[in-house]
């Protein structure tokens, strides 16, 4: 099985967010990075289809510029079989049709096509979840979204979800796109001490693609507008027990009828 | 261009319809004097009903004589695709989906099919000489970038705060569907997943984060919602922690909720979380820390762990008189 994880990499939400620029480029290189909680599940899902059969591997591909090198190299410190970071001015990170294509070309471009394609339910700090779905018919192949687990049964890979009624379970029959989510069953492991020194010393292609043409033009960036609120919060005071019944008092119109 | 503005609506039995879309588009068609139109595929009577009683639109009632509830956006895009080319539709210069990945892979399969722009989960959308420009939260809910694009475009929300309805009802337009689809796939379902209500839905929301530390914790959560016909959600790390479903987690990504009130227990209100609570929630916060950003937000809040407020609110609301109707509850 060949797996290729697309990986993005968004602002550390610990760390407020520094908007010097309005190209979305230049705001990645003014803030940390760090994998997103959707990064990570793409990478620890690749790894669990690894842990299950060892003839698996694992390609990476970080989409950003030079500031995401670390990203890259703690991909690699998994120890997967390749690493590449992909130039992303080209993509136009904002533009869900540009960078749709851009990956797609991206993917179309290694020695041997992948089976199984994985990337969060969000890639990046400029995607909402329109990606995945748009790679998926830049390539032609289908989609299984909000993947949370994968295990191996016999030689079939089946990949699992939490459906509107039941969990869902799909036989992978290759190609697929599959975009991934959180779980409890998918939080990224921590790599080995001499595998995280290994992948400081080991170099890594960048990867570069045509520029696409854009979809959409970016007219304004600026930051969010602070959610506006009635009127200050009423702390409730006195002993536990006041508190508790001011409370029940409170939420007493949205008691359920008996 | 002067094509009309599309709501596309996918449809689930015993759901109510989410409105959010059909009364984006009509917002927007309203402003530019554009036709106005909402397509529903595999719609409820009732859902028709919603739809219609939006107003001045046409509705066209879909269905295709293959299509089956369960069947994912892999089925119901081509759908949507030929509604769009039989109803005569296929010019339009905007179509409007409800937001979230279904939203999501249906405006792919669009997109594709029309050549259309995918701006993504939008707000202030508004036609332009060429196209649509329209606002889109970014960077965790830090940062708004404003796309524009020419041409047809597609875009999600999730906002159903717009004009609601009004004295004029739609006219319904029925449209039998009978074109081939892709294969099912083979796609196993087993057991039942979700234990708990939809929060999506719910009037009232109860939703806990990392500071519950443990299933224990969601447990009293559960008895809180009872008491308050409310639902559970939680935050991204209280799903990691394997405490609630990934289909309960509130925020960016995951659900958006617009209860009456949201409780929020052992949160701190990242703008990643709030992002998924509706701007008119009654936010109530319980949290440990004073400086907690949730308070920021809440209209009530109380400085303490959960553990000493929430059984003994549950007892108090057990214990108190009858519940009041749902006629004489707060508007
Ligand atoms: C790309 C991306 C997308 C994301 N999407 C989402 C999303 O959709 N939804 C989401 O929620 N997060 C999301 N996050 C994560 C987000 O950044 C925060 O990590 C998360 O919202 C914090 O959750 P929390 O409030 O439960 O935890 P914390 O921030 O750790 O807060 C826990 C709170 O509990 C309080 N507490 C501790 N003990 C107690 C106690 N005994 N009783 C009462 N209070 C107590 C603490 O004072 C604290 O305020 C996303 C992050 C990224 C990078």
């Amino acid at each position: 099985m060949k797996v290729a994880v697309l990986l993005a990499g968004v602002a550390d939400p610990r760390h407020p967010l520094t908007l010097r620029s309005s190209r979305p480029p230049e705001i990645r290189r003014d803030n940390p990075l760090v994998f997103s909680p959707f990064d990570e599940a793409a990478l620890e899902l690749a790894l669990k289809i690894r842990d299950g059969r060892r003839d698996t591997a694992i390609t990476a591909i970080v989409a950003g510029g030079a500031e995401s090198d670390a990203l890259v190299r703690k991909a690699a410190a998994h120890r997967l079989d390749s690493v590449a970071r992909l130039e992303s001015e080209a993509l136009a990170i904002w533009d869900v049709g540009a960078t749709a294509h851009g990956l797609a070309e991206a993917l179309r471009g290694l020695a041997t096509r992948p089976d199984l394609v994985l990337i969060g339910r969000e890639f990046g700090d400029f995607d909402d979840g329109a990606l995945a779905p748009c790679l998926a018919a830049a390539l032609g192949w289908p989609l299984f979204d909000l993947a949370q687990f994968a295990r191996w049964e016999g030689d079939e890979l089946i990949l699992v979800r939490d459906g509107r009624s039941a969990e869902e379970r799909l036989g992978l029959r290759p190609p697929w796109v599959a975009s991934v989510t959180n779980d409890r069953r998918n939080r990224l492991r921590h790599p080995l001490m001499k595998n995280v020194m290994e992948a400081r010393r080991r170099g890594f292609d960048v990867l570069t693609v045509a520029p696409v043409v854009p979809s959409a033009t970016l007219k304004a960036v600026a930051p969010a507008r602070e959610r506006t609120r009635r009127e200050p919060c009423r702390f409730l005071t006195g002993s536990v027990e006041n508190q508790v019944a001011e409370l029940a008092a409170y939420l007493q119109p949205w008691r359920a009828l008996r | 261009m002067n094509g009309p503005v599309v709501a596309l609506c996918p449809c689930r039995p015993g759901e109510s319809l989410d409105v959010g879309p059909l009364r984006a588009a009509k917002t927007v068609a309203g402003e530019a004097g554009a036709p106005v139109a909402a397509i529903l595929v595999e719609a409820a009577d009732r859902q028709i009903e919603q739809a219609r009683s939006e107003g001045d639109l046409v509705v066209w009632d879909v269905r295709h004589a293959d299509l089956s509830p369960l069947d994912d956006a892999e089925r119901r895009g081509p759908v949507f695709v030929e509604a769009l080319k039989q109803s005569g539709l296929g010019d339009f210069r905007l179509a409007v989906l409800p937001a979230g990945h279904v939203g999501a892979a249906l405006a792919a399969a669009i997109g594709k099919s029309f050549d259309a722009a995918v701006l993504g989960a939008c707000a202030e959308i508004v036609l332009t000489a060429g196209g649509v420009e329209a606002r889109r939260s970014t960077c965790g809910g830090r940062v708004e970038i404003v796309v524009a694009a020419d041409g047809r475009c597609v875009v999600a929300t999730r906002d159903a705060s717009q004009r609601g309805p009004s004295r004029r009802v739609g006219e319904v337009r029925p449209l039998r569907l009978a074109t081939p689809l892709p294969d099912r796939r083979p796609v196993e379902r087993v057991g039942a997943a979700g234990r708990d209500r939809s929060v999506a839905t719910a009037r009232v929301v109860i939703a806990g984060g990392r500071g519950i530390g443990g299933d224990e914790g969601f447990d009293r959560l559960r008895d809180l919602a009872g008491c308050l016909d409310g639902a559970v959600g939680g935050s991204l790390p209280a799903v990691d922690a394997g405490w609630v479903p990934v289909s309960a987690q509130v925020g960016q990504s995951g659900q958006f909720v617009a209860p009456e009130v949201y409780v929020a227990v052992g949160v701190s209100g990242t703008p990643q979380h709030l992002a998924g609570v509706g701007a008119a929630a009654r936010i109530v916060a319980i949290n440990t820390d004073v400086d907690a950003d949730i308070f920021r937000f809440a209209d009530v809040g109380i400085v303490a762990a959960w553990r000493d407020v929430v059984p003994a609110l549950v007892r108090r609301l057990r214990s108190s008189p009858e519940a009041f109707s749902p006629d004489e509850r707060d508007p």
